[in-house]
């Protein structure tokens, strides 16, 4: 009984248990008042402007590689025409949000972690619990807005990016035909490939940041706890954000036309 | 009357016991100075009196209310009645420094900005520190940020201002100066306050009675002229300030 109990405390499900209690505190408290709206609005212009370099480039670049494969790969087949219409889905649902998600993940996530734990183990967090602040709310609700916010921002421009980098490639690269590359894309796309990927961002930024908040806020031990409580923001929603991503795409349908 | 009451207090950290049965009792309007030697759990009773640490046993009153069996929301509105002096100055590293103490001011009451600036200048000169308003606490030294956390403390005029170890790492002078402001603070709006502190003679300053925390309890209390004639051996060493006597080295 002992050892149960023991190894539950220890185990996986303690950790995600009480990172769900705190994530959970700290949603609700978004809809409560006084809201923090010069602090929401802050962490906002940080995420948005500190990924804005590094979701360029992936969005770039992934678009890019992944047209060049798939048109090689199609072409075997004869059916490089066709690669395009491939390229619209993938990249609006599941590349651009999944790689964009993971680039905030070590971007924002490492640095919300550093920052809060930073907080904690010079005593700050509790100076703001004694000034009568909720530290919970004061920190980890706006930066859970401000991400859930700013991540479908981001996936979109990386739509945008990514579907030019692709442009790249077929056209001015493998030289297909500008007009048959737009309209292969346009051929099998439809707007819930974008609101599937938005659905994703939404969740996938609330992941980052309330698990980088928790771990920042929970940090002990001087620099080094600081160190780790940042490594361990971002793997543990790295891997959140690739569960969460499957059980997406498990219940939401693929497509909404029959 | 009782203002704060502190009953058999027990906390470990894991294997570790750090308080096991402190009991303590200030009044209101008193000046109560905890000493003891380093990591012996002055901070961590300190934290259990505004609520965060939560103890594994035992129980705090505030007025006669029950700290430890307060919501956190309780205990957030019961914070308006404190003020805490933190060891490491805890100051807002992304705020300047007018409005690290601006903060609480915000938070508690209904100032206009400019009654805020004259209340955060006002707290900086009682602590001698003029034109630092715009400064970031990464530009000042180490006991500059210490006085800064002091003003921070003292500019929401609370009913309970508990100090932890408010003159470590100033030099001499600066230090006796801050003993005498907290005394000042304690007589101009009587206030209770908690001070823990390793400085002797701040401590006899400032103090109407003094208890010395040794493992995890109180082991005596009394006035200044008590505590300097006690007959407690380890006391007596630690007012002394000696390395020879019954308080072990581990
Ligand atoms: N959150 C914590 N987790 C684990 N151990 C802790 C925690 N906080 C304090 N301790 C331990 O409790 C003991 C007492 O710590 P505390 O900070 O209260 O000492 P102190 O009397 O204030 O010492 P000092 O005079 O050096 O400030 C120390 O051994 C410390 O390691
Ligand atoms: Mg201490």
């Amino acid at each position: 009984m002992k050892l149960i109990r023991r190894f539950l405390n220890s185990s996986i499900f303690f950790l995600l248990g009480d990172m769900a209690i705190f994530s959970f505190e700290a949603i609700k408290n978004i809809f409560s008042p006084p809201f923090e709206k010069k602090e929401t609005l802050k962490q906002m212009f940080e995420i948005g402007v500190s990924s804005l370099q590094v979701v360029s480039l992936t969005s770039l670049f992934t678009g890019m590689v992944f047209s060049l494969q798939t048109y090689l790969g199609f072409k075997k087949f004869g059916a490089e025409a066709y690669s395009a219409s491939i390229m619209g889905v993938s990249i609006t649902k599941e590349l651009v949000p999944v790689l964009v998600g993971l680039m905030v993940a070590g971007r924002v996530g490492a640095s919300i972690a550093a920052e809060l734990g930073t907080m904690k183990v010079t005593e700050q967090i509790d100076a703001l619990f004694t000034l009568g602040t909720d530290p919970v709310k004061f920190l980890a609700s706006p930066r859970i807005i401000a991400a859930s916010l700013m991540l479908p921002v981001l996936v979109i421009y990386g739509d945008v990016i990514g579907i030019i980098g692709s442009y790249i490639v077929d056209v001015l690269v493998m030289e297909m035909n500008p007009t048959n590359f737009v309209e292969s894309i346009l051929s099998h796309f439809e707007v819930w490939d974008i609101i599937t990927g938005l659905i994703k961002a939404v969740s996938f930024g609330t992941i980052i940041a309330s698990v980088s908040s928790y771990y920042g806020m929970r940090t002990e031990g001087g620099a080094e706890g600081v160190g780790k409580a940042t490594t361990f923001a971002v793997v543990t929603s790295s891997v959140l954000i690739l569960v969460a991503d499957f059980i997406w795409g498990k219940i939401l349908p693929f497509s909404l036309k029959g | 009357m009782n203002h704060i009451e502190i009953v058999n207090l027990h906390k470990s950290f894991g294997e570790k016991k750090v308080l096991r049965g402190v009991n303590l009792t200030v009044k209101r309007g008193e000046t109560f100075v905890v000493i003891g030697g380093s990591g012996t759990g002055k901070s961590v009773l300190m934290k259990h009196i505004v609520g965060l640490i939560k103890p594994d046993k035992g129980d705090i009153f505030v007025d006669g209310e029950s700290i430890v069996k307060m919501s956190k929301k309780e205990l957030l509105k019961k914070m308006r009645k404190f003020a805490y002096v933190f060891q490491g100055a805890a100051l807002f590293d992304s705020l300047n420094i007018r409005e690290n103490i601006a903060f609480g001011l915000r938070r508690f009451f209904d100032y206009s900005e400019d009654e805020i600036s004259n209340i955060v200048r006002e707290s900086l000169e009682s602590v001698g520190l003029f034109d630092v308003e715009q400064k970031m606490p990464s530009e000042l030294s180490g006991g500059m940020k210490k006085r800064v956390g002091l003003a921070r403390a003292i500019a929401l005029k609370p009913e309970i201002i508990l100090y932890d170890e408010p003159t470590t790492g100033l030099d001499p002078v600066m230090s006796d100066a801050i003993s005498r402001l907290i005394n000042q603070i304690s007589e101009k709006y009587r206030v209770t306050s908690i001070v823990i502190t390793h400085d002797m003679k701040s401590a006899f300053t400032i103090a109407d009675r003094i208890g010395m925390l040794y493992q995890g309890e109180i082991i005596e209390t009394g006035t200044v002229e008590e505590i300097k004639n006690t007959s407690n051996l380890i006391l007596k060493q630690f007012i002394e300030g000696s390395s020879e006597g019954p308080i072990q080295f581990i």
